[in-house]
Order: structure tokens, then C-alpha cells, then sequence
């Protein structure tokens, strides 16, 4: 599943996937790849990027159970 | 020790050494070397284990032919050369595939342009070997063939990273 609140967090920090990827010292492709949904982050990558996006856990990467 | 063995290892020994130095002046002129990102060394973990059982397949038919007396279209040597040039294109491509064979600080450009001259050299020797008859001993490829098969390796290793990067430029 596409994470979207991360792209449109990102975007609203006006950065790119690089500038974010430099931010959390991973490659481009890990920022690209969970924003497509295709990599789950460990914890601590999920941290890293919360800290640099100013966002929680939740808001970035909790999944709301569809009813 | 004959002078044609004294040559090889000569020249292993020095393959060795270069090995090194380039591996100095691609990752520590920038004072960092290589690293990986999580997802990067998951990714070269498969890769890893694709190479690695190419190569356990690759050896285990090349032994199967060889017990049942059929011979093979290289000598023994040679085809473990390319068993080995097979497994390790399978690490390289699903590396380079999954954009992990760079480490995060890597000069790529500078190791693409190393690659681009180590291919060419190899490419030069193999033609050359090629055209000199050099390449087939008893109507089965021999050790001079090593060049050949290394230049192939190297010039997929480049086509995919190109593929690669010129999906990447869409990408974001």
C-alpha cells in the first residue's frame, strides 16, 4: 500500500527524495521504495524520518483499519 | 615452479594489489567509506543467495556431466571460471537491480569509469585471443577465454545499470 502521508509530508517540508534520503543517511531508492509501499522500514528508520518531517509515528505510518 | 606458473601468480598477486588500491581511491578519497542502508543489505542478502545458488546449480550439473562422461563445451578450469562469472553477474545484476551494489558515499561515476576501462581491457584481450585461435583447445574453450567471459560480465553489469538509471530519472 502506497504511504501518501509520507509523500505529501515530504512535500510540505518542500524536500526531495534525495534531500529526505541525505536527511536519514539511506539511499534515495529506501525513501522511493516506502513511499511506493514496497519496503517496510525498521523502527528506527521510521523514527529518523519522523524526526526530520516533524511528524509522529501515526500520522506517518499507522494504518487505519479499513471497517 | 615452471615460468608460466611463476607468470600467473605473478600477475594474481598484482591483480590483488590493484584490486585494493582502486577500492582506496573509489571509497576513501572522500574520507567515508562504503555503507549500506537497511533495505540495501536486505536486498544484497538476496542477491547473495541467488549467486549463490547459481553457483551451487551451475557446479552441480557441470559435476553430473562430467561423471557421466559428457564432455562439456569448456575445460574444467575454464568452466569453473564461468560458473564463477555466472553466479557473481546474478549478485551483481540483482544488485544493481535493487540499487544496492553502490554504498551510500560511493563515487558511482568514478566506478562506472573504472568499470568502462576494465571492460575494455578485457573486451581488447578477448578479441585478440579470439582471432588468434588461442581460445579453443580440442574444439573446447580454454583459460584464454577468462578475458572474454570477464568482459561479457562487466558489459551486462553496465547495461543494467544503465537501464537503471534511466528508469530512475522518471522516477520520483
Amino acid at each position: 500500500m502506497k504511504n501518501l502521508r509520507l509523500k505529501a509530508a515530504r512535500a510540505a517540508k518542500d524536500l526531495s527524495q534525495q534531500e529526505l534520503a541525505d536527511a536519514v543517511n539511506v539511499s534515495r531508492q529506501t525513501i522511493n521504495a516506502i513511499e511506493k509501499g514496497d519496503y517496510n522500514p525498521t523502527i528506527r528508520l521510521c523514527r529518523a524520518i519522523c524526526r526530520t518531517l516533524d511528524k509522529t509515528l501515526d500520522e506517518l505510518f499507522w494504518e487505519d483499519e479499513e471497517v | 615452479m615452471n615460468e608460466h606458473a611463476i607468470g600467473f601468480v605473478t600477475g594474481l598477486v598484482l591483480a590483488i594489489l590493484v584490486i585494493g588500491m582502486v577500492k582506496r581511491i573509489l571509497y576513501k578519497r572522500n574520507g567515508k567509506m562504503s555503507e549500506y542502508d537497511e533495505m540495501q543489505k536486505i536486498a544484497q542478502g538476496m542477491a547473495y543467495k541467488y549467486g549463490f545458488l547459481t553457483a551451487v546449480s551451475a557446479v552441480v550439473v557441470c559435476s553430473v556431466l562430467d561423471i557421466l562422461n559428457i564432455h562439456l563445451f569448456a575445460d574444467d578450469a575454464t568452466a569453473m571460471f564461468l560458473v564463477l562469472f555466472l553466479s557473481v553477474g546474478v549478485f551483481a545484476g540483482c544488485s544493481i537491480w535493487k540499487e544496492a551494489y553502490f554504498g551510500l558515499h560511493a563515487n558511482t561515476s568514478r566506478y562506472v569509469r573504472f568499470l568502462v576501462v576494465v571492460t575494455a581491457i578485457n573486451l581488447i584481450a578477448g578479441i585478440q585471443n579470439l582471432r588468434s585461435g588461442e581460445m579453443f583447445s580440442n574444439g573446447r574453450l580454454n583459460y584464454r577465454c577468462v578475458n572474454m567471459g570477464c568482459a561479457i560480465l562487466l558489459m551486462v553489469m553496465l547495461l543494467i545499470m544503465l537501464i537503471k538509471k534511466k528508469m530512475c530519472e522518471t522516477e520520483e
